[in-house]
């Protein structure tokens, strides 16, 4: 995943910042646990992943203090419970099946040398039960690009499987919500990524559904991300408003203010920094 | 069975083309789509039914052969069974079973507007918006006279601003610009001067 789910900071309450940063933190030292180099693979969609499970389903909330090795300070995380843990898990299993794609994409070793380190030998049970279905999709993700798919739906299709895949953890009543609610996040980023990476794709000759599906015939990549910006900003606002639904339909215990953030501002603001092709150096959290 | 030509309305010995054309005028006046909140609906089916059949006897007979039945049967399935295809296709997706839908619809050969449009539905529901979306928008380029493709079209995009003006309320909405805050002042001192104080004091 990319980190394109994150809340707009400005509209924030520090007491809810200071929590988003907590659950940062929390899955940073979840991860650490596991496999310390993959903690530089740390992406924000996973906090956001795991702060929407652990407002979902966990009764408490604790916050330690420790020490920080990376920040050489002393930092308030939350304590790893078990949906920080499985969203630490993911983490490691998505960034690890990404360098396999880039070595599959470039066949530079080093790909393969890197996903050696970046990896956990055990995984919690929840998670074994999703690799292989994981892996499936990522199969047929491939399959698509190498067959250079010209329908973007169909590819982040795949894609938007996985997400829906690891956001619906259990089999109780709130499957279906997640469900939904993970697939059209997955399609949100595929889709906005796709978009985003247009030109630097067109530049370095990668696939990207988007040239393919709307006939890119060499003509000036940002004139051509004009002429598509209609079709994907309708399909990208389709995927919030969805996930603005289910997410309706969510009991949430807590946090519900920082969530409300990030989909219904956060994600919008992402949209349409990239859809108008606005500065994306916007500062990390 | 009814003497066909009496069920058609046409004078026996007609030609092929003139019972063509009161089939034509009858599925029009019969079909189930007209009926389709209406308690008489059973019997415009009925009456369908026999239509056909009788439509059918004639093509045949009147072709005389087997050879050219098949023409004919393309013919009126042309005419009349896509709108059956397409029935049973809208009732897949009121159903929610977009799998069967989907097939149905592969089935039908014509590629007409309702048929991108359909298509266009079952894309939405399965969360394929961009395609979705190219398919409404050429239903609605191939036949800009209905208004259920437009509406449809409308109904998506008005969902997308739904979110986005929610996700403005949520950021507080726009600061209160110059004119009101004028008013607010203008008015709290119309009432302070009732009252017989006085707040902006020059006027």
């Amino acid at each position: 995943m990319f980190g394109y789910v994150l809340p707009f900071k400005p509209e924030l309450k520090i007491k809810e910042y200071n929590i988003f940063k907590s659950y940062y933190c929390g899955v940073c030292r979840a991860i650490g646990d596991k496999s310390i180099i993959s903690r530089f693979a740390l992406t924000y969609d996973m906090t956001f992943l795991s702060l929407l499970l652990s407002s979902i389903y966990e009764d408490e909330q604790i916050f330690r203090k420790r020490f920080c090795f990376y920040k050489m300070r002393n930092v308030v995380l939350a304590e790893p419970n078990l949906y920080i843990k499985y969203a630490a898990d993911m983490n490691i299993i998505l960034y690890n099946r990404k360098l396999i794609d880039n070595y599959l994409d470039t066949k530079n070793p080093i790909y393969i040398l890197l996903s050696n380190m970046l990896k956990s030998k055990q995984y919690a049970d929840i998670v074994n039960e999703k690799i292989q279905r994981i892996d499936n999709q990522l199969n047929e993700l491939r399959k698509l690009e190498r067959l250079k798919c010209n329908s973007i739906d169909e590819v982040g299709h795949c894609f938007a499987n996985i997400t829906a895949e690891i956001f619906s953890i259990y089999d109780d009543k709130y499957n279906k919500i997640l469900r939904q609610f993970g697939y059209n996040i997955g399609k949100w980023i595929y889709t906005i990524d796709a978009f985003d990476d247009i030109e630097k794709d067109i530049k370095n000759n990668n696939y990207n559904p988007c040239i393919y599906k709307f006939n890119y015939k060499g003509n000036d990549p940002k004139k051509f991300k004009m002429s598509i910006k209609e079709n994907i900003e309708f399909t990208l606002f389709m995927c919030l408003n969805e996930i603005s639904k289910a997410f309706e339909l969510l009991e949430l215990k807590r946090n519900r203010g920082i969530i409300e953030n990030i989909v219904y501002i956060g994600l919008e603001r992402k949209t349409m920094n990239i859809i108008e092709g606005g500065c994306n150096c916007e500062k990390s959290l | 069975m009814r003497n066909p030509y009496e069920v058609l309305g046409v004078k026996e010995g007609a030609t092929k083309e003139e019972i063509k054309q009161a089939y034509r005028e009858l599925v029009k006046k019969y079909h189930p789509d007209k009926y389709a909140d209406n308690p008489l609906r059973e019997l415009a089916e009925e009456k369908m039914r026999e239509i056909n059949e009788a439509y059918d006897y004639l093509m045949r007979n009147e072709a005389g052969s087997y050879n050219s039945t098949s023409e004919n049967y393309r013919y009126r399935s042309y005419n009349e069974n896509n709108y059956d295809d397409f029935n049973r296709v809208r009732t897949f997706i009121e159903m929610n079973n977009i799998r069967a839908a989907e097939e149905e619809l592969s089935r039908i050969r014509v590629r007409n507007a309702e048929w991108y449009y359909l298509r266009g539905i079952i894309y939405m529901k399965k969360g394929w918006y961009s395609e979705g979306y190219e398919d409404l928008q050429r239903a609605v380029l191939m036949d800009p006279t209905n208004i259920e493709y437009k509406q449809t079209l409308n109904r998506f995009m008005e969902a997308n601003r739904n979110y986005r003006s929610y996700s403005y309320k949520q950021r507080g909405g726009a600061d209160p610009d110059l004119c009101s805050i004028c008013t607010c002042l203008f008015c709290s001192d119309q009432c302070c001067e009732c009252m017989g104080g006085d707040l902006i004091n020059c006027c």
